[in-house]
């Protein structure tokens, strides 16, 4: 074989080396970028399970949530679930009625405006929470009659409602001239109550 | 091993060139030694461009061949070999083809330490012109000119043969011997008749003789040449007895009768025809059964075997050097290639592999979907009979329960708890004055709170008796407590100045209940 041949061969293997390392050097690169590319893939999918698990997670304790509120919802009072927010004209046809049942004398009652709770538990997806602030005072014959009269104002009132504060003094005691009085309708009586009460109604969002 | 290759073998009456395939001489051509002209090497040219991928051997058998024995002490290898071939570089002509060999390899161990040393075969040979011509045409044809060897180095392939498929079972049992010397004897076409005598490792001896042997004096001269190769070998092997060369002689049944007949029955011979030998070592077909010359048998068992001594002359040194590139060249894209197939095999396995493991996230993730979309379905858009029932949205009482679960805590029931103290009337308690209070209520926050009762009154005896007062009081108290046995209860004392004197009583008293 003539030397020229076999240098010739030699160049040809030489490139050959050359194109075949080329191709493991390519095959080594792309391997890497398939491996990296497929890793990227499963950590997206491993996330979206995550995902959904979380979501599951949410799911079940909404569902645990749900069914833990559908029981209360059953036991709350219709009044309390009622939305119509606070309108005082209500109110104070309430308290009409009331005080002339009860006997009640000398009311002296009176309502912060309305305003929007949003913060903590009152801020609510479905409905706005209004509060207000009911201060009352009055006389009363008895104090069962005052105790009453407030348990029923309480009883009109929609949303719930907190009392922070009641107060029920007897005054001197009734004489002769008072019971006369009373009958005529012209003694207020001698038990003062004054009642602090917070008021939670609820409108549509 | 059958191997596939061209052997030219060159002596100084002709050439044999032999096509060797497998088993198989494809082709074999005789040329006279002045038949190497144009034609001739047309017609070669042809066959080598046949055959182009095969490699060329050049086996070399002529007369000049020179064997000299040299002694060098017991050193190791690798000196020996630099020893030797500076041995070789002295004896000058760098034209002519040199190589060396040792010929106790084998019997060195048995030596004694202080006796050990290592003989060599020193064989050179002139590059005669014809030797020249050839490896110049060689070089020009598209094979690869693998080197050149020389027949009776080479030999010694053949005489393994014979010993290990005829001499063991016939010659070996004829003589115990202690020096095993084996001479044969043959006739070959491009050389003549040639003795090799070989021992159990290498050659190491050869000569050409002549004999006529139409003549009926050949047998005298075949003798006196036997005894010239014992007095020979007598200068190696000092102990030697004639009996112990086994001389096998392969020549035509003719010959062999002839001299099996005339010859001196001490000498230790057998005799066979090239056609038994190939018949014996199991290459029959190659060898006509009256046929006179080994060349082709020779020719054969060298194709097939393990190549025993290699001579280079310059040029043939530097293209040897470049072949050897090549040869590495292809063995490197050989492992390159065999690399990238790895690399194909792994990139699909790998790919196989993450297939595999995406499909299975996947499907992770399907039945995740699918377990969410069914919880969905069942808790949220299925309409079940809660939310039937109930027919508002999920949202809304979830609203309301958040908001009633907070403010329910505050027991508006005051009045429940005012009617509960009823018992304190009995006990002759008048209350004056109730309240009730939360403290630390925030009403856009409601939570910490604490709550408080008071109750303000009057107890008296009707009774006129002081006793019953404090008893009545008493009773209050553990009445209190027990009634409210949940809650605190703190009371106020009964006032320490109380005038005795009187009958009737009447003391303000004061109690509070809080949360514990």
């Amino acid at each position: 074989m003539r030397i020229s041949t076999i240098k010739t061969k030699i160049t040809f293997n030489a490139i050959a080396s050359v194109i075949l390392v080329g191709v493991i050097g390519f095959g080594i690169y792309y391997n890497l970028i398939f491996v990296k590319d497929y890793n990227n893939k499963i950590d997206k999918i491993n996330l979206e399970i995550k995902k959904i698990e979380q979501e599951k997670m949410s799911l079940e304790s909404q569902a645990a949530e749900f069914n833990k509120y559908t029981q209360l919802w059953y036991e709350l009072p219709d009044l309390q679930k009622t939305i119509e927010g606070i309108k005082s004209s209500k109110v104070n046809k309430t308290i009409d009625d009331l005080s002339k049942k009860h006997l009640i004398n000398k009311i002296d009652i009176s309502l912060t405006i309305p305003e929007e709770l949003k913060s903590g538990i009152f801020r609510r997806s479905t409905i706005k929470v209004m509060h207000s602030r009911v201060e009352m005072k009055f006389s009363s014959l008895t104090d069962v009659k005052a105790i009453g009269f407030i348990n029923d104002f309480l009883s009109t009132l929609s949303g719930h409602k907190v009392v922070t504060k009641l107060s029920i003094k007897r005054g001197k005691k009734y004489l002769k001239d008072d019971f006369q009085k009373i009958s005529l309708g012209q003694h207020d009586g001698n038990i003062e109550t004054k009642a602090t009460i917070h008021w939670y109604a609820y409108e549509d969002k | 091993m059958a191997r596939k290759n061209i052997v030219i073998t060159i002596g100084n009456y002709g050439l044999i060139i032999a096509v060797h395939k497998g088993d198989k001489i494809e082709n074999k051509i005789f040329l006279k030694k002045d038949d190497f002209n144009d034609e001739s090497k047309k017609k070669i040219s042809e066959i080598f461009s046949k055959n182009k991928s095969l490699p060329v051997y050049i086996l070399v058998d002529t007369l000049d061949q020179t064997y000299k024995k040299k002694r060098f002490p017991a050193v190791n290898f690798l000196d020996l070999k630099k020893m030797a071939s500076r041995a070789l570089a002295s004896e000058g002509d760098n034209d002519s083809l040199k190589n060396f060999m040792t010929i106790n390899k084998g019997a060195i161990k048995n030596l004694d330490k202080k006796d050990r040393h290592w003989d060599c075969l020193f064989i050179s040979s002139p590059q005669s012109n014809e030797i020249k011509n050839w490896v110049s045409f060689l070089i020009g044809m598209p094979n690869y000119l693998v080197g050149i060897y020389m027949l009776p180095v080479e030999s010694y392939s053949l005489f393994s043969l014979i010993k290990k498929h005829i001499l063991s079972k016939e010659v070996s049992k004829k003589v115990k011997s202690n020096n095993d010397l084996y001479c044969i004897i043959m006739e070959n076409k491009v050389s003549g008749i040639r003795q090799i005598v070989f021992s159990e490792d290498s050659i190491v001896f050869t000569r050409v003789v002549t004999y006529e042997f139409s003549q009926s004096d050949f047998i005298e001269k075949f003798e006196q040449d036997i005894y010239a190769t014992f007095e020979y070998l007598k200068r190696i092997y000092s102990d030697l007895q004639i009996q112990e060369i086994n001389v096998i002689n392969i020549f035509s049944k003719k010959v062999n009768e002839s001299i099996s007949r005339g010859i001196n029955k001490d000498f230790n011979f057998s005799f066979f025809t090239p056609h038994e030998i190939s018949k014996k070592i199991g290459i029959e077909s190659m060898i006509p059964e009256k046929s006179k010359y080994c060349d082709i048998l020779i020719s054969k068992i060298f194709s097939n075997s393990y190549k025993r001594m290699k001579f280079l002359s310059p040029k043939l040194k530097y293209i040897d050097k470049f072949f050897i590139t090549l040869q590495s060249s292809y063995y490197i894209n050989l492992l390159l290639a065999i690399s990238i197939s790895a690399l194909v095999l792994f990139t699909v396995v790998n790919k196989n592999d993450y297939g595999a493991k995406i499909e299975s996230a996947n499907i992770e993730k399907f039945k995740a979907s699918k377990e969410l979309k069914a919880m969905k379905l069942s808790t949220l858009e299925d309409p079940d009979e809660k939310r039937e029932s109930v027919s508002i949205a999920f949202e809304r009482v979830v609203d309301f329960g958040k908001i009633a679960e907070s403010l329910d805590v505050f027991d508006n029931d005051i009045f429940k708890f005012y009617s509960k103290l009823g018992y304190a009337r009995k006990l002759n308690l008048k209350i004056k004055d109730f309240s009730y209070s939360l403290q630390n209520f925030n009403f856009d926050s409601p939570s910490n709170f604490t709550y408080n009762y008071k109750v303000m009154g009057e107890i008296h005896n009707d009774s006129g008796d002081i006793e019953d007062l404090f008893r009545e009081f008493d009773s209050l108290n553990i009445e209190t407590k027990k009634k409210f046995e949940n809650n605190k209860v703190e009371f106020s004392e009964i006032p320490k100045n109380i005038d005795f004197s009187q009958k009737y009583y009447s003391f303000p008293i004061s109690f509070s209940i809080k949360e514990k």
